[in-house]
């Protein structure tokens, strides 16, 4: 059907229509629109990147996933807490990342390299590093995690002691690695090499521990949400850590936290860094992938 | 006319040119996406009719509750045959390293006391079942052993066996061999619990 064939008189609209130019530059205009639309709603939606906790949850891509919508410990924390999780300028952690910010620069160990000397720019190198661990490591042929990681290259590359776990120094270091992968969606890897460790950390999720014979699940599976005397429970996701917890005046790490809630169970805790941990660690980031890393989180 | 302008700026006719591909498709989607919203709204309009319909053919039914009775399970004999004390079980019921019970269920009872002493009463937990009534729902010997085992009763719960010490798993030491309460402790909520009417 070609209506356009006909005879039309020279200022009709039908005429109009018919001239292929305009209709080209009507279209051009649209797609023009639709660019400035684009660019307009990514300038305009940033603030909302930046990894300062979101109200609204995310649903997980991967349908294995057990939670059907994911929501960041940031959703459950008090109002007082989320506006202090905020503010950079109020937010506790962010003292904790600023002297992980000295120790980058900082030169030790024999060989008197800092870790900038390798890495360069933080917020280039380390950029999903956040996201991204714990890692299968080759050379250890088990995973390993972020403070892990961190140690390793102290003592291969710097010559220098590690840490101990949990020292203000390691927790300052990872805090400050992981903040530069905030506002980036938590992604590791548990496929390949990883897949039996995550199927490792699956299984502790899952197991009844403890003189009370709960698992995590039975808390930040069934019953998140609800309230537990004056708390409420989360859905436990690691995207925060390490984290200024109210409960300990200070920041700590997810494997602290890990202790927290094995002894009210009344179960015996695994040690910082202990391979258990570090599987459920690999299980936990991946029940929350696409959650925005928000490191140094605040939470009750 | 047009083409003359777009012409002089070859430039801007080169973009426009090579936009044109990408916003007719742009078009071409909205339009079949508003043709769906359309017909949906149509057919959403349908069902409502429907709906109406087999509202009017189907005769209305009287509510009722089906009541989940567990007959079979329960420990009709008290616990090395120890009488409850209604006074002391109350104390256990609010004890956080005892019987804890508020930490998960509400007790109406304890509303009142609750404005007064919130540290003991107030807040209470919303991830079991309201207490009220429960010696209306289950009989005693049932409740003895829902506190002594729940997991007979309901294998998938998250309630505590507060009388049990074999087939746990990594029991921190201080904990190890013992049941989170005596059995004097469970007699003595138990005839707390069977006053909640």
């Amino acid at each position: 059907m070609n209506f356009c064939s006909q005879q039309y008189q020279a200022h009709s609209i039908k005429a109009h229509f018919c001239d292929f130019a305009f209709l080209r530059n009507l279209l051009a205009f649209l797609s023009l629109m639709v660019v400035v639309w684009v660019i307009s709603a990514f300038i305009f939606s940033a603030p909302s990147f930046a990894g300062n906790g979101r109200d609204k949850s995310i649903i997980p891509r991967d349908k294995t996933n057990p939670l059907s919508n994911l929501w960041s410990g940031y959703y459950y924390s008090t109002k007082d807490i989320q506006a202090l999780q905020k503010n950079r300028a109020e937010n506790p952690g962010f003292k904790y990342v600023t002297e992980g910010a000295q120790l980058w620069e900082q030169k030790t160990g024999t060989t008197q390299k800092s870790c900038a000397k390798c890495h360069g720019k933080p917020s280039v190198s380390m950029d999903e590093a956040g996201a991204r661990y714990p890692q299968y490591y080759a050379p250890l042929k088990r995973l390993i995690n972020l403070e892990q990681r961190i140690n390793l290259c102290r003592k291969t590359y710097q010559g220098a002691k590690s840490f101990e776990y949990e020292s203000k120094e390691l927790l300052s270091l990872t805090a400050f690695v992981r903040s530069q992968a905030r506002a980036r969606p938590v992604r590791v890897k548990i496929d390949g090499f990883a897949k039996p460790f995550f199927e490792k950390g699956k299984a502790f999720y899952y197991q009844r521990r403890g003189q009370l014979d709960m698992s995590c699940a039975n808390c930040h599976e069934n019953n998140y949400g609800k309230q537990l005397r004056s708390t409420v429970l989360s859905q436990g996701q690691a995207n925060g850590f390490p984290s200024y917890r109210v409960a300990w005046q200070k920041i700590g790490s997810l494997h602290r936290r890990f202790q927290g809630c094995n002894k009210l169970v009344r179960a015996k805790p695994y040690a910082y860094g202990a391979e258990y941990y570090v599987n459920l660690e690999l299980y936990l980031y991946w029940r929350g992938t696409g959650l925005e890393v928000e490191t140094p989180g605040v939470r009750d | 006319m047009t083409n003359s302008i777009l012409a002089r700026r070859g430039v801007i006719a080169q973009f426009l040119k090579a936009s044109f591909l990408g916003a007719s498709f742009f078009v071409a989607i909205v339009l079949i996406l508003s043709l769906l919203s359309v017909s949906s709204v149509f057919a959403a309009k349908n069902d409502e009719k429907k709906a109406k319909k087999s509202e009017k053919d189907t005769p209305k039914l009287v509510e009722y509750e089906i009541f989940n009775l567990i007959q079979s399970k329960s420990i009709p004999k008290p616990l090395a045959g120890k009488k409850g004390n209604r006074k002391r079980g109350e104390a256990l019921i609010l004890d956080a390293a005892k019987g804890n019970c508020l930490q998960c269920h509400v007790i109406d009872q304890f509303l009142v006391k609750a404005k007064k002493n919130p540290d003991v009463y107030g807040n209470m937990g919303e991830i079991g079942p309201s207490l009220d009534g429960v010696s209306t729902r289950y009989k005693e010997s049932q409740l003895r052993l829902i506190l002594v085992n729940a997991k007979l009763v309901f294998p998938e719960t998250i309630m505590p066996a507060y009388y049990r010490i074999d087939g746990l798993t990594r029991v921190d030491d201080k904990y190890l061999d013992k049941p989170i309460m005596s059995a004097q402790d469970i007699e003595d909520i138990l005839s707390f619990l069977m006053k909640l009417k």
